[in-house]
C-alpha cells in the first residue's frame, strides 16, 4: 500500500456519460467512472440493472449508444480505433465459460497469442503450461472442454485470458453458472490473481468475494451507479436506500 | 456340374440375368453409366458446396445497424427460385435454353445440379453457423482475434460438424437426382438401365441391377460419412 | 465390416427374390361380366380384352402417327386407326401415353397393346406378337442444311448421332454404324433441337416424323436423301401368345384397308 502511494496513479479505464439502448430499452443511462491501475472493482446489483452491459461495453462487445470510453490514452469509442488491438489488452471471462469446443485446452490458450503473432507456438505452449500449473490443471492440457467440469472450464477460461498478458481483466458473473461446490476453486484463482496486482472489474453476486478482494464496490441499478464505496463502508454503512434494500436481500 | 446348377442355368431368371448383364458385355455399360453419374455428382457436389457456402455468408451478412444487406436479399431470391422449381425443369432450361450452344453436356449438368444443390447447401451451412453458440464468437473477439480469424478457426470448424450430417444427406440426394440427366440425352446409370431394357424388352433385371448399384455406392458413402462424423465428434466425448 | 457386407448381400438377395415374384403375378384380373355380345366371341379366348376394354399404349411425340392433340390427348394416324379397329372388334379403346422405351415391356401388365409407329423386329418378336404390318416406313437421316459431308451411311461412322430411346433409329445407330456416339432422347424433338444446337451431327428417325421436323425448320435442317436404309414395317404390338386378339386385330385391319377407310386416314393425317 505504501509503495502504491509513491507511484503516480495510472488511469486504465475512463468512462464518460456512457449510455446504451437496445431498441426502446434504455439499459445504461449515463455512467461515469474511472478505474486505476491495480484496482479491483466489484460491480453488484439486481438483475437487469445494466451491470453486465456496462462490463461488455468496456471491451466493446456492446457498442455504446452514447458517451466515451478511454482505455489508457485511447478513445476506444472512436470509430477509427482498432478494436481488436484494444481487446487484446483486456481479458474477459464469461458466465458460460465460452471455451472453444472444437479445440483442446492447450489450443484454447495458445490460439490467440499465436494467431496475433505475440508469441511463437513454443513460447505460447510454455506460457500455457506454466499458467495451467498455477491453476493446477496441467494434466488437462490435451483434454477437450466437453471433458471438463464447470469449475475446471472457468479456470481454463481465466488462463486463456491471462495468456494474452492483459492489462485489465473483466469478469462477467464468472461463478453464476457453476455448481455450488465449484464456486470456491474459481474464486480462489481470482483472489490469487488480485493478489498479484492485476487490475480487475468483476460483476458478481459473491458478496464474500467483494468484501475480501474489492478495492471499490459499485452498486448499479436502473442503468446508473447508485452507490460507490470501499467494501467496509459499503457493507457496514450503505447510504442509498436501494443499496440497503438490495443488501438486506442478499446478505 | 450337378443337376441343380444345370437347372439354374436353364432357368428364365438366369436367362434374363444373362441378357441384362452378360450378353455383349453389357455389364461394362453399367459401369460407364455409373462413371457419368459419379462424375456429375462429385463435381456438382463440389460446386454446390462452394456456391452454398458463399450464399450462406451472403444470407448472414448484416449492415452496421444489423439490417439484412442487398446481398442477403439476392441470396434469398436465388434460394427461393431454385427450391420453388423442379430440378428436372432447371436442367432442361439450362440445357435447351440457357446453355443451348454448349457442346459439353457434362458441364451443363454439373452447372445445373451445382446451382441446384447450392441452394440447399446454403441453408444447411447457414443453419450450421447459427447453431454455434454466440459465446464462441464473443470469446474469440474478446481475445482480440479479428472476425475473420474467429470465423475460420472457431465458428466454421464447429459449423462443419453441425452441417456434416445434412450435407452428406444432400450429397446422397444429389446423386439420386442426377438420374434425370437422361432427359437431356446423357447416358448415366439410370439411362443405361433404361436403354438395356429397351433392347432386352425386360425391365426387371436392368432396373433392379441399377438400383442395387446405386444402393451399394450410397451405402458405402453412408459408412464413410459416419466414420468422418465420429472423428469430428471426438471433441464431444466425455 | 465383413458381417455388414454379408447382411447387405442378404438384404439385396431378398429384395430381388420378392420383386421377381411380384413381377410374375398380378395380371389377368379381368371381369367377364362386363363383356357385351359383340365381344363375347373374342372375350372367351382373349384375356386382354375380356373386360371389353382394349388399353393401348402409345408415345404421343411421333408426328404424324401420334402427337398431343389440341386437347392434350394423344391424336394422330395411329390413334385414329386403333380406335377404328376397336370399333370393328367391338371394344372400348383407352389410350395411355407412355415413354416409347417402356411400351414393349408394359404389354401384358399396364397395357393390352401398343401402337406407336413401332417397327416389327426380331428382337421385339421375342417378347410380343405383332399384327400384320399396316405401314411401310424407313429410317431417315436429318442433318443441318449446310451439311455436305454426310451423303452415305458410311459417312455416319464415328459421328455423334441423336435418336429417340428405344426406337429402331437408336438400334440402327448402335448396331450398324461403327464407332457412332449415340445420344438417346425421350422425345425425338429433343434430338432435333440438339441437332440445331450443333450438339449432334445427325438425327436418325422414321421418315414421316423426319419430314414433319424438317418442315418445322426448313431453313436450318434437311433430310440427307442419299442416305438410305432398309425399309421397315410398322405393326401393332400385342401380348405374346394371345392368338384370339391377333386374329381379331388382323381381321379388323384387313376390313379397314378393304373398305377404303385406311386410305382416308392416310390422306387425313399423313399426306395432309
Amino acid at each position: 500500500m505504501i509503495q502504491d502511494n509513491l507511484q503516480p496513479v495510472e488511469r486504465v479505464i475512463r468512462v464518460k456519460g456512457l449510455q446504451k439502448r437496445f431498441g426502446t430499452n434504455h439499459v445504461l443511462k449515463g455512467i461515469d467512472y474511472e478505474v486505476d491501475k491495480g484496482e479491483k472493482i466489484v460491480v453488484i446489483g439486481p438483475s437487469g440493472s445494466g451491470k453486465s452491459t456496462f462490463l461488455r461495453c468496456l471491451n466493446l462487445l456492446e457498442i455504446p449508444s452514447a458517451g466515451e470510453i478511454w482505455f489508457e490514452d485511447k478513445l476506444i469509442t472512436d470509430k477509427k480505433t482498432n478494436v481488436n488491438e484494444v481487446r487484446r489488452h483486456m481479458g474477459m471471462v464469461f458466465q458460460q465459460f465460452n471455451l472453444f469446443n472444437n479445440m483442446t485446452v492447450m489450443k484454447n490458450i495458445t490460439l490467440a497469442p499465436v494467431k496475433l503473432g505475440i508469441m511463437s507456438k513454443d513460447e505460447a505452449c510454455e506460457t500455457a503450461l506454466s499458467l495451467l500449473d498455477r491453476v493446477n490443471l496441467r494434466d488437462k492440457a490435451d483434454s477437450y472442454p466437453a471433458q471438463l467440469s464447470g469449475g475446471q472450464k472457468q479456470r481454463i477460461a481465466i488462463v486463456r485470458a491471462l495468456a494474452m498478458s492483459p492489462k485489465v481483466m473483466l469478469f462477467d458473473e464468472p461463478t453464476s453458472a457453476l455448481d455450488p461446490e465449484m464456486v470456491g476453486e474459481v474464486l480462489e484463482v481470482m483472489k490469487e490473481l488480485a493478489d498479484s496486482g492485476m487490475t480487475m472489474v468483476v460483476v458478481t453476486h459473491e458478496m464474500g468475494f467483494a468484501k475480501e478482494v474489492a478495492s471499490k464496490v459499485l452498486f448499479m441499478d436502473e442503468g446508473i451507479i447508485m452507490e460507490e464505496a470501499e467494501p467496509e463502508t459499503f457493507f457496514s454503512n450503505p447510504q442509498n436506500q436501494r443499496t440497503k434494500d438490495f443488501l438486506s436481500k442478499v446478505l | 456340374m450337378n443337376f441343380y446348377a444345370l437347372g439354374f442355368l436353364q432357368s428364365d431368371f438366369y436367362q434374363k440375368f444373362r441378357n441384362a448383364f452378360i450378353v455383349s458385355d453389357r455389364y461394362k455399360l453399367y459401369f460407364e453409366g455409373l462413371g457419368v453419374t459419379l462424375k456429375i455428382t462429385v463435381f456438382a457436389g463440389l460446386l454446390g458446396l462452394l456456391i452454398g457456402t458463399a450464399v450462406a455468408f451472403m444470407k448472414l451478412s448484416k449492415t452496421r445497424n444489423g439490417k439484412p444487406t442487398v446481398l442477403s436479399y439476392i441470396a434469398q431470391v436465388y434460394t427461393d427460385i431454385i427450391r420453388g422449381t423442379p430440378s428436372v425443369l432447371q436442367l432442361m432450361i439450362m440445357y435447351f435454353v440457357v446453355m443451348a450452344s454448349s457442346k459439353n453436356p457434362t458441364l451443363v449438368a454439373v452447372l445445373s445440379f451445382g446451382i441446384n444443390s447450392g441452394a440447399y447447401v446454403s441453408e444447411i451451412v447457414r443453419a450450421g453457423i447459427l447453431a454455434v453458440d454466440k459465446g464462441q464468437e464473443e470469446a474469440g473477439r474478446s481475445l482480440g482475434l479479428s472476425s475473420r480469424t474467429t470465423m475460420l478457426n472457431i465458428i466454421i470448424p464447429q459449423a462443419i460438424k453441425n452441417a456434416l450430417p445434412p450435407l452428406g444427406n444432400e450429397f446422397i440426394v444429389l446423386m439420386k437426382e442426377t438420374a434425370i440427366v437422361g432427359y437431356v440425352g446423357m447416358t448415366d446409370l439410370t439411362r443405361i438401365a433404361n436403354k438395356i431394357s429397351t433392347r432386352t424388352y425386360e425391365a426387371f433385371m436392368p432396373l433392379i441391377g441399377a438400383a442395387v448399384i446405386y444402393f451399394i455406392i450410397i451405402k458405402l458413402l453412408t459408412i464413410g460419412l459416419g466414420y468422418l462424423e465420429r472423428r469430428l465428434r471426438k471433441s464431444d466425448s466425455r | 465390416m465383413k458381417k455388414a457386407f454379408k447382411t447387405l448381400a442378404l438384404i439385396l438377395a431378398a429384395i430381388m427374390v420378392v420383386m421377381s415374384f411380384a413381377s410374375c403375378g398380378g395380371t389377368a384380373t379381368a371381369d367377364p361380366s362386363a363383356a357385351n355380345d359383340t365381344t363375347a366371341a373374342i372375350a372367351e379366348t382373349s384375356p386382354a380384352i375380356a373386360d371389353g376394354i382394349l388399353t393401348v399404349g402409345t408415345n404421343a411425340a411421333f408426328p404424324p402417327f401420334e402427337y398431343a392433340g389440341d386437347d392434350g390427348k394423344p391424336d394422330g394416324f395411329d390413334i385414329a386407326l386403333i380406335k377404328l379397329i376397336g370399333e370393328k372388334i367391338g371394344v372400348e379403346v383407352v389410350i395411355e401415353d407412355l415413354e416409347f422405351s417402356s411400351l414393349v415391356t408394359s404389354i401384358g401388365n399396364k397395357i393390352d397393346a401398343a401402337i406407336a409407329g413401332m417397327t416389327i423386329t426380331e428382337e421385339r418378336l421375342q417378347t410380343v406378337d405383332f399384327s400384320t404390318s399396316y405401314y411401310e416406313a424407313m429410317q431417315y437421316v436429318i442433318v443441318k442444311k449446310d451439311n455436305s459431308d454426310i451423303t452415305t451411311a458410311d459417312d455416319l461412322k464415328g459421328k455423334t448421332i441423336g435418336t429417340q430411346l428405344g426406337t429402331t433409329g437408336e438400334f440402327l445407330a448402335e448396331d450398324d454404324i461403327e464407332n457412332a456416339n449415340v445420344k438417346t432422347y425421350d422425345k425425338a424433338i429433343d434430338a432435333v433441337n440438339d441437332l440445331r444446337n450443333g450438339r449432334v451431327d445427325a438425327v436418325i428417325i422414321d421418315r414421316n416424323p423426319a419430314s414433319v421436323f424438317v418442315g418445322q425448320y426448313p431453313d436450318e435442317l434437311k433430310i440427307a436423301e442419299t442416305v438410305v436404309f432398309d425399309p421397315e414395317e410398322y405393326g401393332i404390338a400385342l401380348p405374346k401368345g394371345d392368338a384370339a386378339l391377333k386374329t381379331a386385330v388382323d381381321n379388323a385391319l384387313a376390313e379397314i384397308k378393304a373398305s377404303g377407310e385406311f386410305d382416308a386416314l392416310v390422306e387425313q393425317y399423313i399426306n395432309n
